[in-house]
């Protein structure tokens, strides 16, 4: 993936005007120093601000820091995570945003860190990303250095599997387990790490919150829409000229966003946004709608991680659905009968299908499998994955068919569009 | 009661291996539609709960009955009873490890699945031990219908394994071959232990039975009976008696409280030379010079050594502890 | 009275079937034999069948929760 960053938007405030590494001072000179607001100031300017949560969630991040801070106001410790996992193959958006600004993370880190009290702060990367590891530990150690604070930040790197990057995996290896989801509830906001109220954040919602707390919820608000308000980054491949990570206002059209990475090459057919457990949407129906998340959801899309893959009429979305389905299906923690049996035995089936090997009957084993697994694990895995094998089911409705009787079709050989990544053996 | 003892015993057997069998299919899964996986297992609930009824029988009955001479603490504390030690000592075992097992499952929903688990797995080691219990302390062990009993049991516990281990995942594979050839193998070592052990001759008298009770049965697997005349090795019997002081010598006169047919009369002369009469129901048994020391008395009577300590209770009245044992020059 | 519907733990169930067994008005085994269980509240006639599956169940995997209150366990020998 190559190192692009759209320096031509005026409305840049993640991303540096200029693919460099900021260090601390470059950090201060953008920035200013970090301001320490009162904690229920900055509560409230969270909530004015309507920033929701950039890991895929989209929950309102005002109120996931209140609840922990409910927690903690009877007295009592908790911990903050920052979540650099990014553990989506196809987005590279927290990555960049943690080797271009990681002070710019590091501070809206320490602002959560501060108003709910925590004990122990911890940020959280994946062994694959060991540049963030790195670019990480040394910003740690610039500010340690300048004695801006006296707060001690872990650097911690769990296993790079697909739910490693769950909010209660994620809990469970800072506890010192095997990187594996649990139950809910108890919620981490109410138990967590060591069962202490534990925030989750994604490390692109803190660097917007760190911003809200120098510039304000009306600045943040100034841009995108009321639903969704400020900038998003995401992350745009497939067919397009100059793939790479964006910042866009959420007002901004998915067209416009695709002809800011260079545009098609080719013509539009189908578009993948939100990730792995996104959805696939026809190019024509989302071409025109904006990244605002009421839009979306009018095509029954959502942005998810800020994934957004484009696929011309020569992509084989049978194939390529088949490689991430099988991928999803290899990534099951092993803990829960339907996901971990099930999900196989789906991608084996869906497999099947693409090669041409399986009868009509298994298209409606693949719908009814596909609801039986949905809700039935401790986390969302197969949900996510069942919202991805359905949109292709529907988008991709005719090559199903043209698959179904007589196998691969001519694109089936081609480059794949979405990356799949060598599956990793550890839960550690 | 000695044979409600057994009755029982064989019994809480019979429903251990039912037991083990259907915990077994339980945890296989397997079901049929005569056989719901939940009658499988309330029937190996409840064939539990029944080997502890039986069980406690067995004890209670073995404690009463004067045969043996069991105490309340030889069914608690293993490898202290005086009847057959070691094996009578596994079946205090195999019962402990059953009292945890039913405890456990009694509150299992309390204990948390692992807990409970790590416990209940001690049922494989309670079932064999309670076989061998069975063979080493059972009086039926060469009876043609005990070991056709016992031959069932360890083969349907056996079969219900193999049949466990042979349907498993495919994962693994190793442990499962060893756990089969491992099952396989314990028969074999079963069968050669029995060839040597419980069905030699001379057994009961190796596996610690007291050799009064071997004399007194004469069942016991010596061809001979113990002949009347001559004092048996290995007593350690309390006897009681009187003692008739003079100037020149003393005499005590003891009874064996074990058997009473057997007398002794010690006669202490005031030089220090003493002879020991033994009688049993008025006829000699023997008769030799003996040593005679400040509390004791010791003798050699025929190929025996027998040693007996005295002690005065006062008014003429003594007790005293009779110990023999084979002579060895 | 509180309502209260039936929950599995899908990290503890191991697929023995018990539940299955025991309370098929609300409990359908899955191809793979994993419960899918209705979630609706329990009416009183059928709550003895659903204390029932949590008894047996080997790897105490059921519970019943509060329908209102998600989370709160209603432990299974409570009378409502």
């Amino acid at each position: 993936m190559s190192v692009s960053i759209d320096a031509g938007n005026p409305a840049h405030r993640l991303l540096p005007p200029r693919p460099v590494p900021e260090d601390l001072d470059a950090h201060l000179a953008s920035f200013g120093p970090r301001p320490q607001p009162e904690s229920n100031a900055l509560l409230d300017a969270l909530d004015a601000s309507g920033l929701c949560g950039r890991g895929g969630a989209d929950f309102p991040t005002g109120r996931k820091w209140r609840a922990v801070n409910e927690h903690t106001k009877r007295g009592g410790d908790a911990v903050v995570v920052a979540n650099a996992a990014e553990c989506e193959p196809a987005s590279f958006k927290d990555r960049f945003l943690v080797t271009y600004r990681p002070h710019l993370v590091l501070d809206g880190l320490e602002h959560a860190a501060e108003t709910v009290g925590a004990r122990r702060v911890v940020i959280y990367t994946t062994k694959s990303h060991s540049d963030v590891e790195a670019a990480l530990s040394a910003a740690i150690r610039e500010r340690r250095r300048r004695d801006d604070s006296d707060r001690f930040i872990e650097v911690l790197v769990g296993p790079n599997r697909y739910v490693a990057g769950e909010e209660t995996a994620l809990v469970a290896r800072v506890s010192g387990h095997l990187a594996k989801p649990k139950i809910v509830p108890p919620r981490p906001f109410q138990s967590g790490v060591d069962h202490l109220p534990t925030l989750v954040q994604n490390v692109e919602t803190l660097a917007h919150a760190a911003l809200i707390a120098r510039f304000g919820a009306p600045w943040f608000r100034s841009v995108g829409t009321p639903r969704s308000p400020g900038t998003a980054l995401l992350t745009v491949s497939g067919a397009v000229r100059t793939p790479g990570v964006l910042e866009a206002t959420c007002d901004t059209t998915v067209g416009a966003i695709v002809d800011r990475a260079g545009g098609v090459d080719g013509q539009p057919a189908t578009v993948l946004l939100g990730g792995y457990f996104g959805r696939w949407v026809a190019a024509d129906r989302i071409w025109s709608k904006t990244i605002d998340a009421h839009s979306l959801q009018s095509v029954g899309v959502s942005l998810g991680t800020g994934v957004l893959v484009v696929a011309t009429a020569t992509t084989c979305g049978i194939s390529e659905t088949d490689r991430v389905l099988t991928f999803l299906a290899s990534q099951t923690a092993g803990q829960c009968g339907p996901c971990h049996v099930g999900l196989p035995a789906i991608a084996e089936t869906f497999h099947k299908v693409a090669t041409g090997r399986a009868r009509p009957a298994a298209l409606d084993l693949l719908v009814r499998w596909s609801h039986d697994v949905r809700g039935r694990g401790a986390c969302r895995h197969p949900d996510g994955a069942m919202l991805f094998l359905s949109s292709a089911m529907e988008v991709f409705a005719k090559d199903l068919r043209h698959h179904l009787k007589s196998g691969p079709c001519r694109y089936s050989g081609q480059r794949p569009l979405l990356p799949v990544p060598a599956t990793e053996a550890g839960w550690w | 009661m000695w044979y409600a003892t057994r009755a029982s015993g064989y019994t809480a057997l019979i429903l251990l291996s039912a037991s083990v069998v259907l915990g077994v299919l339980t945890s296989s899964r397997e079901s049929r539609p005569e056989w719901p996986r939940f009658v499988v297992q309330s029937l190996h609930r409840n064939v539990s709960l029944l080997v502890g009824l039986f069980l406690v029988i067995h004890i209670l009955t073995s404690i009463i009955d004067p045969f043996a001479k069991l105490t309340f603490l030889d069914a608690f504390v293993p490898f202290i009873a005086s009847y057959r030690p070691l094996w009578l000592g596994l079946g205090v075992v195999g019962f402990e490890l059953l009292i945890a097992i039913t405890a456990t499952s009694l509150v299992r929903h309390r204990l948390g699945w692992r807990t409970w688990r790590g416990v209940h797995l001690f049922a494989y080691a309670s079932w064999p031990v309670g076989v061998i219990h069975g063979l080493g302390t059972g009086t039926d062990t060469k009876s043609l219908w005990a070991l056709g009993l016992v031959a069932v049991c360890v083969g349907a516990v056996i079969a219900a394994l193999v049949w466990r281990l042979a349907h498993a995942g495919p994962r693994f594979t190793a442990l499962r071959f060893l756990g089969i050839a491992g099952s396989v193998a314990s028969i074999g070592a079963l069968i050669l232990w029995m060839a040597v052990g419980p069905l030699e001759h001379g057994w009961a008298k190796a596996a610690g039975t007291p050799a009064d009770l071997l004399a007194r049965s004469g069942a016991g697997p010596t061809t001979a009976p113990v002949p009347v005349t001559h004092l048996a090795a290995g007593l350690n019997d309390p006897l009681i008696g009187t003692l008739v002081s003079s100037p020149t010598h003393a005499t005590a006169t003891l009874t064996d409280t074990r058997d009473r047919a057997l007398q002794f009369v010690i006669v202490a002369n005031a030089d220090g030379s003493g002879t020991l009469t033994v009688t049993r129901s008025g006829g000699d048994v023997c008769q030799a010079p003996a040593t005679i020391g400040n509390t004791s008395v010791t003798a050699r009577c025929g190929g025996v050594l027998a040693a007996i300590q005295i002690v005065n209770q006062g008014n003429g009245a003594i007790g005293g502890t009779l110990t023999t044992q084979k002579a060895t020059a | 009275m509180v309502r209260v519907r039936l929950r599995v733990d899908p990290i503890k169930c191991k697929a023995h079937g018990m539940c299955g067994e025991l309370f098929p008005e609300r409990i359908r085994m899955d191809d793979w034999g994993y419960p899918v269980i209705d979630q609706r509240a329990l009416p009183d006639d059928v709550l003895e069948h659903a204390r029932r599956a949590i008894a047996d169940c080997p790897r105490a995997a059921l519970w019943v929760e509060s329908v209102d209150e998600p989370g709160a366990r209603v432990r299974p020998d409570d009378s409502d």
